[in-house]
C-alpha cells in the first residue's frame, strides 16, 4: 500500500540509474516472502515435492552399499549453509571419492541419484522463481539455471570447500568477503530465469545488488541458518529444509529482484514503499 | 571426517579434472583370488597365527635387497601386508610399494596406522583395505584410486570412514588392533572404545558392535580379534576373554580371567590361545573352559604369539623367548630374549624383533639363532614373509632383506 512504511522498509535511489529503486528490510523482505506464499501456496509445491526426494535420496544413501557421510554442517554447533541457489541442506552426502572404482550398476545407481537431486531442485528454483516472477521463459533459460545449480553443488560432492583460517581478524576477512561475494550473487537466479545469459546475469546480479547489501546479507545469514537449523532435525530434516526454507528462499530472490527493478507483480504493496510514492505524497 | 586440507584439495581437484582428465594409478584389477605368497593383514591369517606355511625367508642371514625411502609424513611402525606384487604400509597414511623392486606405486597421507587387511568389496571393481586410525576406522582403495596429473594428489584413495571414537588413543593403536578381514566382513576393535565391530567393507557400516564394561567408567581396549570357523574370539583387559558369532555378534561365551591384562589370541583347532601377563593359557574353542594354563613368571605388555604346526612362540618381555607345545604348553626350548615382541613363522624359522630394534631370526625345532639384524632407524616393524624376503616398516622407510 503505498505510503505505508512497513517495518523497516526504507527507499533509495541508486546512484548512476535513473529508474528509482525501493529497499526493503531483510525482515520486511521475509514477510513479504511468506505473504506471497500464504496468497499463493502453490509457491511451495515444487520444493515440498523436492522435500520429500531430498529425504528418500537420505534415506537411500543410507542403507545401499554406497559410502556416505552425514553433512558436515550438522556436526557444527552452529552453521549457515547458504547456496546461491535455493536448495535445502541434506542430512548425508556423497563423495566424489566413493564413485572410483565402483562396479557399472552400482555407479549408475549412486550417480543416479547425485544427478536426480540437483536436477530436480534446480528445476523447483526455477518454477518457483518463474511463478512469483510471473515470468515466461524458455528451455533455454531452464538448462543454464540447472546447469549453473549443477556447478555450484559440485564442491559438496568433492568433500566440501574448507580453508585453514590462521587467526580471528582473517577469518572476519574472509567472512566479509564471502558474504560480500553472495550478496552479490543473490539475484543470480532470478536473472538466469528471466532469460539472462551466464554473464549478463552475473553482471546484473552485481550491479542490483548495489545498495541493497546489507538486506541481502541479512537474508543470506537468516536463510543460511534456517537450512541449517531445520535440517539438523533427525530423519525429516532433509525435508524440513528443503520444503520450508528453500521456497522462502526462492520467493525472497523473486521479491528482491522485483523490488529493485520496479516491478512488483507478485509482491503485497504494503510491504513496499517507493520514494516516488512518498515523494507525491509529500508534495 | 576428512581434514582440511584433504577437503581443500578435493576441491582443487575440480579444476585440474576439468581440463586433464583422469588417470588410473594402477592397471591390475585385483579380483584374482588369494595367491600363497599373499599376506592379507597383519598376522597373516583371521585367527593370528602369524605363519604363512607357503611362503619361505632368508636362511642363514640377511642382506638388504632395496630400502624405500617414504615421504616426510610417514611413520612406519606397523607389519606389511601383502597382495600380488604389492606391499601395503601403513603409517601416517598410506604406501603401496612393488615387492621386487621397492618402487613406489602410490601413496597418500591420512590418520591411517594398523597394519591394512584386504577385504573383498562387492560394490567395487577392487578391493578394500580396513586400516585403524588414531580413533576410527577407515576403508580405503587397494589401487589408490585416481591420480590426478601433473600433481601429488589423488581422488577415491579413501573410500569411507568407518566408526569413529571421541577419545583417542594417546599412543595411538598398537599392532594388536590391526583389523580382520574374512568372509567379506571386517573384524576389529575400535581405538579408544571398549567396542570390538564387524564391518561391511563396501561402505564401512556397523554389522553389529560388542561392548564390554558398556555403563561402567572402566577403559580397556580390545586386542586384535582372532576369527575362525564362524566365532570372533576376543580378549581385553580387565580380565576379559569372549567369543561372539561372526555373523550375528551373538555372545558364545565369556569368561573372566584371574589375570587383567590380556593379550592378543590366536585361534587353533585345538582351542584358543589366550596370552596374559604372567602365562599363557588354552581355552576351549566351545565354551572357553580353560584346557591347560602354563605359568611363564612373565611381565607381558605388549607381544602376541605366533603358532605353528602345534607350537606356540611368545615372549615373556623379562629374559626369554618359548615354543610350548600347543597340545600340553610344555616347554620345548627356550631362548634368550628380553624384551616384547610379536613373532612370525615360514618355513623352519622364527622371526622376531626384539623392542621394536632387533630382528632376529631362530631354528623353529631348536631354537638356535640363526641372525640378528640391527637397522639404523627405529622402531621396526614385525616382519612379513614371502619369496624368500622379509619386508619390515622402519620409522621412515621400508626394507626387504633377502638371503646374505
Amino acid at each position: 500500500m503505498p505510503g505505508n512504511e512497513e517495518a523497516g522498509n526504507e527507499t533509495v535511489s541508486s546512484l548512476g540509474h535513473s529508474s528509482p529503486t525501493t529497499q526493503l528490510s531483510t525482515l520486511g523482505v521475509l514477510k513479504s516472502a511468506l505473504g506471497c506464499i500464504r496468497r499463493d501456496p502453490v509457491l511451495a509445491v515444487p520444493f515440498a515435492v523436492v522435500g520429500m526426494l531430498v529425504a528418500l535420496v537420505d534415506w537411500l544413501r543410507q542403507h545401499d552399499s554406497v559410502p556416505a557421510v552425514p553433512t558436515d554442517a550438522l556436526g557444527q554447533s552452529v552453521s549457515v549453509t547458504y547456496s546461491v541457489f535455493p536448495q535445502g541442506t541434506t542430512r548425508t552426502v556423497r563423495h566424489v571419492g566413493a564413485l572410483v572404482d565402483l562396479e557399472t550398476r552400482y555407479l549408475l545407481w549412486a550417480v543416479g541419484l547425485e544427478v536426480l537431486v540437483p536436477l530436480a531442485v534446480g528445476i523447483a528454483g526455477w518454477v518457483t522463481i518463474t511463478r512469483v516472477l510471473d515470468t515466461h521463459s524458455g528451455p533455454r533459460a531452464l538448462s543454464r539455471y540447472i546447469a549453473l545449480a549443477a556447478v555450484v553443488s559440485i564442491p559438496k560432492l568433492l568433500g566440501g570447500f574448507s580453508v585453514d583460517i590462521p587467526g580471528f581478524l582473517f577469518g572476519l576477512l574472509l567472512l566479509a568477503v564471502a558474504l560480500f561475494v553472495l550478496t552479490r550473487l543473490f539475484l543470480l537466479p532470478a536473472l538466469l530465469v528471466t532469460g539472462s545469459s551466464f554473464v549478463t546475469a552475473l553482471r546484473q546480479s552485481y550491479h542490483r545488488a548495489r545498495g541493497q547489501g546489507m538486506t541481502i546479507a541479512g537474508l543470506i545469514v537468516l536463510i543460511g541458518l534456517a537450512y541449517w537449523g531445520l535440517a539438523t532435525v533427525p530423519v525429516a530434516g532433509g525435508f524440513l529444509s528443503t520444503a520450508v526454507v528453500a521456497p522462502i528462499h526462492a520467493v525472497a530472490i523473486g521479491t528482491v529482484f522485483s523490488t529493485g527493478s520496479g516491478e512488483t507483480p507478485s509482491i503485497p504493496a504494503d510491504h513496499i514503499a517507493s520514494r516516488d510514492t512518498r515523494s507525491d505524497e509529500s508534495q | 571426517m576428512p581434514s582440511t586440507r584433504r577437503r581443500f584439495l578435493g576441491l582443487a581437484a575440480l579444476g585440474v579434472t576439468g581440463s586433464a582428465g583422469f588417470t588410473s594409478l594402477d592397471t591390475r584389477a585385483y579380483t584374482g583370488s588369494q595367491s600363497p605368497t599373499d599376506w592379507p593383514m597383519g598376522r597373516y591369517d583371521p585367527p593370528g597365527t602369524g605363519y604363512n606355511p607357503t611362503v619361505s625367508g632368508p636362511k642363514d642371514n640377511v642382506a638388504v635387497a632395496w630400502t624405500h625411502r617414504a615421504p616426510d609424513w610417514f611413520r612406519g611402525s606397523t607389519q606389511p601386508i601383502r597382495r600380488g606384487k604389492t606391499l601395503y604400509v601403513g603409517g601416517n597414511g598410506l604406501l603401496a610399494l612393488d615387492t621386487e623392486t621397492g618402487k613406489r606405486r602410490f601413496s597418500f597421507q591420512g590418520p591411517y596406522h594398523s597394519s591394512p587387511a584386504i577385504a573383498p568389496a562387492s560394490s567395487y571393481q577392487t578391493k578394500t583395505l580396513g586400516i585403524a586410525g588414531l580413533a576410527g576406522i577407515y576403508g580405503l582403495n587397494a589401487n589408490g584410486g585416481w591420480e590426478l596429473p601433473f600433481t601429488d594428489m589423488s581422488v577415491g584413495g579413501e573410500r569411507w570412514t568407518g566408526p569413529q571414537s571421541s577419545r583417542p588413543g594417546f599412543f595411538g593403536p598398537a599392532e594388536s588392533t590391526t583389523p580382520v578381514t574374512v568372509n567379506g566382513t571386517i573384524y576389529t576393535a575400535l581405538p579408544g572404545t571398549n567396542s570390538v565391530v564387524a564391518l561391511n567393507p563396501n561402505n564401512g557400516k556397523v554389522l553389529w558392535q560388542r561392548t564390554h564394561h558398556k555403563d561402567e567408567s572402566v577403559s580397556g581396549m580390545f586386542n586384535r580379534p582372532a576369527v575362525d570357523d564362524g566365532i570372533v574370539f576376543v580378549t581385553a583387559w580387565p580380565q576379559q576373554a569372549t567369543a561372539y558369532r561372526a555373523d550375528t555378534g551373538e555372545q558364545h561365551w565369556h569368561r573372566e580371567l584371574e589375570e587383567m591384562t590380556v593379550l592378543p589370541p590366536v585361534a587353533t583347532d585345538e582351542g584358543v590361545v589366550i596370552p596374559t601377563r604372567e602365562s599363557v593359557q588354552l581355552r576351549a574353542r566351545s565354551d572357553g573352559a580353560l584346557l591347560w594354563e602354563r605359568n611363564l613368571d612373565g611381565n607381558v605388555t605388549d607381544s602376541t604369539p605366533a603358532v605353528a604346526d602345534g607350537t606356540i612362540f611368545v615372549a615373556d618381555e623379562r629374559e626369554s623367548l618359548y615354543a610350548l607345545s600347543l597340545a600340553t604348553g610344555e616347554t620345548r626350548w627356550t631362548v634368550p630374549f628380553d624384551g616384547k615382541t610379536t613373532p612370525v613363522v615360514a618355513d623352519g624359522r622364527v622371526y622376531a624383533v626384539d623392542s621394536l630394534w632387533a630382528l632376529e631370526a631362530f631354528d623353529v625345532a631348536t631354537g638356535e639363532k640363526q641372525f640378528e639384524y640391527h637397522p639404523s632407524e627405529v622402531p621396526l616393524s614385525p616382519p612379513m614373509v614371502g619369496d624368500g624376503m622379509l619386508y619390515l616398516a622402519n620409522r621412515g622407510r621400508v626394507l626387504a632383506l633377502e638371503e646374505a
